[in-house]
């Protein structure tokens, strides 16, 4: 298993995508924050309606947008994957170690892994803004902070094993991106309904960051649906996280190699 | 002793039949040649043997162990390029083959030396999207021969090589069997290289066996004399009579047998001169159709 998972890492350090994707969600993680955070600070009646934040709120706030952002685990799981099923590599793969699952697991989790970091820098980044720019009590504690380590991982892991699964489904990277980024642009909108709000992942990886004070619902990937106990978050995204895996595995199963 | 054993096996995809009950072996330490026409199953049997395909029927005993139960065991004892080498085009060909060791729970120890074994120590940091078919297809090997390994099955290893690459590739796949005696399978759709390579033949068609053994008895089954001679229908007809099988070919008679001397007393005795007796082999590709050809009818 661990050359396995050195393998994925020399397939995911080696290449261009995570390093560009990662510069993307930087910037449209900056972006959002100079809107959100540094905007209303500095020139408060440049967006009607925008409320300005409390340092609390910020932090929460922050952590949803990025986490919010799901095109990017999906779209990385959907290319790097995408670059084997669609070709040969994935069999030329197996005739080295014959065990599928370990070869899903291992992709799950390197990819969840390097997702996971991506968020916790463009977090930081956030987190940074926040400090300059919005005032009052912080929202979390130490203790919070290290709890939002597992949970930015198994939300980012959810939405890889989605993207697997959608790659391994249809064998084609250009379709599986436009699935995936149709998916993750609408799920949120369709959280809003309140029978699939019940079990949306995004509504459910939000409701475990925490809540905000002000409505900032409708902001930059931030669902606006009702929020849900923890416990039925947790079990909401793993629950995705298996679907995706399912996914996965009957794409890799369903045909041959 | 047999590296490869199929018994019995058969794979269907939807309502095609890949292998009908296929049953042959590859002997230990020999170069063979597994051979069919486009369709007959050959690259199926590769990844059948290597449990990337999964058979409906049967058994295949690789290494003398059970595909089915033991295939993670197998694949590491063995070095495989079906199809096609499935490189990571995005990456350098040294990458590709870090990629290859770790998968296979190895390091990078034997690179460099498989590089340079193959002829790509220079390019090895290039891209693998800009290499040549060939280059992708030496990469595919040096990939293939990491770890030592008993057996390496390779499906058209030499197609898309140009002329000094096949020589090269072939020098390399001899090597590997006459001095290290490992087991290499090769399949191939020009049976020249087969020829000029193999030890042993596996020749399959619709799936199933057709003939298997030493490429020398295969290819001595059919002796045959080309006999140069002015009148075509005489000969024939004093050939025939005296009991050998005769055909006619691009202006010649071909004698089915392996005794010349005979040929020339007949013909003599009826005052019939050839100009020419010239003992024939069988080229494979000749055993390959006539083979083939018997199968389909």
């Amino acid at each position: 298993m661990t050359g396995l998972l050195k393998a994925e890492w020399l397939k995911l350090s080696r290449r261009w995508v995570f390093r560009i994707m990662t510069v993307v969600l930087l910037v449209v993680t900056a972006m959002s924050a100079v809107i959100l955070l540094v905007v209303p600070e500095v020139a408060p009646d440049a967006i009607e309606g925008l409320p300005q934040l409390a340092r609390g709120d910020a932090t929460i706030v922050g952590v949803q947008t990025v986490l919010g952002q799901t095109w990017f685990p999906l779209i990385l799981a959907v290319v790097m994957f995408g670059a084997e099923v669609t070709g040969t590599a994935w069999a030329a793969a197996l005739t080295r170690e014959a065990r599928r699952l370990r070869h899903v697991v291992a992709r799950l989790v390197v990819l969840s892994a390097a997702a996971w970091v991506a968020a916790l820098v463009a977090i930081a980044g956030w987190e940074l803004l926040a400090a300059s720019y919005t005032t009052g009590p912080a929202a979390y504690g130490a203790g919070d902070w290290l709890g939002l380590v597992w949970k930015a991982a198994l939300v980012q892991a959810t939405w890889v094993a989605l993207g697997l699964g959608a790659v391994a489904l249809v064998r084609s990277t250009g379709v599986a991106i436009g699935i995936a980024v149709a998916y993750s642009f609408t799920e949120g909108l369709l959280a809003l309904w309140r029978p699939f709000g019940e079990i949306a992942l995004s509504s459910a990886s939000n409701s475990l960051i925490g809540q905000t004070v002000a409505d900032v619902s409708g902001g930059f990937g931030v669902s606006g649906a009702d929020p849900m106990v923890f416990a039925q978050a947790v079990a909401v995204v793993i629950a995705w996280a298996l679907v995706g895996l399912a996914l996965t595995w009957a794409g890799v199963n369903r045909r041959e190699a | 002793m047999d590296a490869i054993r199929f018994n019995a096996v058969s794979k269907l995809f939807g309502d095609v039949v890949a292998l009908d009950r296929l049953s042959c072996a590859i002997p230990a330490g020999k170069l063979t040649g597994f051979l069919g026409p486009n369709g007959a199953g050959k690259t199926t049997s590769f990844r059948a043997l290597l449990g990337v395909t999964r058979i409906d029927s049967g058994a295949i005993d690789v290494l003398g162990m059970d595909v089915s139960r033991h295939a993670p065991a197998i694949v590491k004892r063995v070095g495989a390029i079906v199809e096609d080498p499935g490189h990571h085009g995005a990456l350098t060909g040294r990458s590709n083959l870090e990629i290859a060791a770790a998968t296979l729970g190895r390091g990078a120890e034997q690179i460099d030396h498989l590089l340079n074994r193959v002829g790509l120590s220079n390019d090895a940091d290039r891209k693998v999207s800009g290499y040549s078919k060939g280059m992708r297809q030496r990469l595919g090997l040096a990939v293939a021969l990491l770890g030592d390994p008993e057996l390496l099955v390779l499906d058209e290893p030499l197609d898309g090589l140009d002329p000094a690459g096949q020589v090269a590739f072939k020098t390399q796949l001899r090597a590997l069997v006459d001095e290290h005696r490992s087991t290499v399978v090769v399949s191939s759709h020009d049976l020249r290289d087969i020829e000029e390579l193999a030890d042993h033949v596996v020749v399959i068609d619709h799936g199933t066996l057709v003939v298997q053994g030493p490429l020398g008895a295969l290819l001595e089954s059919e002796p045959r004399i080309r006999v140069r001679i002015d009148d075509l229908a005489d000969a024939t007809e004093i050939l025939e009579s005296g009991g050998f099988g005769v055909r006619t070919d691009n202006g010649d008679l071909l004698v089915a047998t392996d005794d010349g001397s005979r040929i020339a007393q007949l013909l003599a005795k009826n005052d019939r001169y050839p100009r020419a007796l010239i003992p024939e082999s069988t080229s494979l590709e000749q055993a390959f159709l006539r083979l083939t050809n018997e199968e389909a009818s």
